[in-house]
């Protein structure tokens, strides 16, 4: 699949880059810049009028013929459909309004494993390495920021998938493939507010793990409490009824940003209207799903009161502990019409070799 | 005669061409016992000579840059079993994996050099200051301070901003798939300026768990993919810039050397290559 890099063109017309070997972008160096190698339209007339000049020919000839690398960049479904043709993976997919921490609780996740094994297990790759350094770009000292932030996801990034190859500590011999799920929550609003949108969001049916966010920031505050708690009763509802989530499904609620709640002026009555809110959700939608449970994270705590990805550590554990839902299986209900098939009703079952 | 290609790996400044001209002058200069020798002097060698000369004044050995890139080659002979190999070494320059790793590109040649059944000398400096370091590593929030963001400060995310054991364990699962072969490769994790670490007792091996933890995790939960060994090593002696220099170039130019790991002796700079031999 060698493929040779044929010129040092530019796809945008502004830059100069084959003479100056300066990217109009800024890009260091050139070659980084999504444009580089593109063909303006001027070049594409220049192919279809077959009018390439003999040094042009002699130029490309001596470029050397490069191999293309994975990107390292978060995974589109398509590509993740590539990967399931290679090895099995474990799906968790990951829901909550905006800014409620969803991308925050997988940077968290990764960095942790920059600083050692988690949760007993050791990090043995990831195919989106680069992706999760961009996502954790605005935590760190090279953003030239002051308060860590998460690089936000927009509705135009679509679904994506970070991908973490682990290893139990116990057993280097085996593997987990983790792949969890990344989407605007502005998505996730729309499928609340129209069930037509709920069979879109293909990354809820076959996921082992269904991790819906409740933004610690928003229970705090006694006017955004009701709105936070019923997004998430709401959602549940919604890819209840809208056929995303079943029997065989595990939904964790997870309330995010508690390093803000044990601040709060109020905690004791937060903490009663939380627990009120845990009963009504389990007497609701307990019976129709194959597992509901209840967790706390504090992913990036700004004051480092709570240890980095306080909480996360139980959530991967399960993650990595999952075995699937024992279903019970009622045996099809055939109608035996023909005495052949009536034959099968007489034959004395236990005599059979 | 065996020949065997070995591969270098590393980041700019990680000591690649400072170890090639210490290794080329122990193998040349038999002033001190090493697991092999110099077999004979075949071939074009005026990049060794020319990158050794500075070593043997005590001088930092001159960075390769991309347009100075080579391929060194030597013949060597192993004193335990008299078996002989010729050793080929390309010296990359780092820019050149940066360049892979921002461009997402390498070449057929790159590829090829990890065809055979040599193994990987992979490149990490003690000598360097932390990367990827987060906000909350420096500096947490003061309960009710007001932190006002200056958004000139603020930078957008480059390639260039990746620390170096997320960049080396790049480097490395570009190896498990195509378009390179698949298999069981040994990887002698080379930690030069192995003089700065304060610990001299500390192992090698802890010193990569302790400092590079991605690449640690990355390394010992690959069995099927790497094979791995480190390895502490001072190919100068000293800082050669600092005030050891006057005492450094007194010395026999070997004696300087400094290795330290499994199966080594102190000054023998083969150990790691003569491990990665021993997987043919």
């Amino acid at each position: 699949m060698a493929e040779t890099v044929q010129s040092r063109n530019c796809g945008n017309p502004e830059c100069d880059v084959s003479n100056t070997g300066v990217c109009v972008e800024g890009n260091t160096p050139a070659e980084s810049c999504p444009f580089f190698g593109q063909t303006t339209d001027d070049t594409l007339q220049e192919f279809e009028n077959d009018e390439l000049t003999e040094s042009s020919v002699v130029q490309q000839s001596l470029e050397p013929i490069r191999h293309s690398l994975p990107s390292g960049d978060a995974l589109t479904p398509t590509e993740v459909d590539q990967f399931l043709r290679w090895k099995p993976a474990r799906f968790v997919t990951i829901v909550g309004d905006f800014n409620s921490g969803k991308t925050t609780l997988i940077c968290a996740l990764y960095d942790r494993f920059l600083r050692g094994s988690f949760a007993g297990h050791l990090f043995g790759g990831s195919r989106t390495l680069f992706g999760l350094e961009k996502k954790s770009h605005h935590s760190r000292i090279e953003s030239g920021r002051a308060v860590p932030d998460t690089l936000r996801t927009s509705l135009s990034d679509g679904l994506k998938f970070f991908h973490f190859s682990l290893a139990p500590c116990d057993d280097l011999q085996s593997r987990i493939e983790l792949m969890l799920s990344d989407r605007a929550g502005e998505q996730y609003l729309k499928a609340r507010n129209n069930s037509d949108v709920v069979s879109e969001l293909i990354e809820l049916k076959n996921a082992q793990y269904v991790v819906l966010l409740m933004d610690g920031a928003r229970i705090t505050d006694p006017i955004q409490r009701a709105g936070a708690m019923q997004s998430v009763r709401q959602t549940l509802r919604a890819f209840l009824d809208g056929g995303a989530l079943s029997e065989a499904s595990r939904v964790q609620v997870v309330i995010t940003k508690i390093d803000l709640i044990e601040n709060t002026s109020d905690k004791q009555t937060l903490d009663a209207q939380l627990d009120q809110f845990r009963a009504r959700l389990e007497k609701d939608f307990a019976g129709r799903l194959g597992e509901l449970s209840f967790w706390e994270v504090a992913a990036r705590d700004p004051e480092g009161n709570y240890s980095a990805a306080y909480g996360v550590e139980h959530l991967l554990a399960s993650w990595c502990a999952f075995t699937a839902v024992g279903m019970k299986r009622s045996p099809l209900q055939i109608a035996l019409n023909t005495e052949f098939d009536r034959l099968l009703l007489r034959t004395p079952m236990g005599d059979l070799p | 005669m065996t020949s065997l290609q070995h591969s270098i790996i590393g980041l700019p400044g990680s000591g690649k061409t400072t170890f090639l001209a210490a290794l080329w002058h122990l193998l040349d200069a038999g002033e001190v016992s090493s697991k092999f020798v110099l077999d004979k002097l075949v071939g074009d060698h005026t990049h060794l000579n020319m990158i050794v000369d500075a070593w043997r004044r005590c001088e930092e050995v001159p960075r390769t840059s991309m347009a100075a890139e080579a391929k060194v080659s030597i013949h060597v002979r192993e004193v335990a079993t008299g078996r002989t190999a010729v050793l080929h070494f390309p010296d990359l320059s780092g820019e050149s994996f940066e360049r892979q790793l921002s461009t997402r590109l390498c070449t057929t040649e790159y590829v090829e050099g990890f065809e055979g059944s040599g193994g990987i000398l992979l490149f990490v400096t003690a000598d360097r200051s932390s990367d990827g370091m987060s906000i909350l590593d420096v500096s947490p929030l003061v309960s009710g301070e007001v932190v006002v963001e200056q958004v000139e400060e603020h930078r957008e995310w480059t390639p260039e901003m990746v620390s170096t054991q997320v960049n080396l364990v790049e480097l490395l699962q570009f190896l498990q798939h195509f378009p390179f072969r698949c298999g069981v490769r040994r990887v002698a994790v080379v930690i030069s300026a192995w003089d700065v670490v304060e610990t001299p007792s500390l192992e090698p091996t802890h010193w990569l768990e302790r400092e590079l933890p991605l690449l640690y995790q990355f390394l010992i939960s690959n069995p099927r993919s790497f094979e791995f060994r480190v390895y502490g090593v001072s190919a100068q002696g000293g800082d050669v810039k600092s005030d050891r220099k006057s005492e450094l170039v007194v010395k026999t130019p070997s004696t300087r050397i400094s290795c330290i790991g499994p199966e080594t002796d102190p000054h023998d700079l083969t150990s790691p290559i003569v491990w990665l031999m021993s997987s043919d």
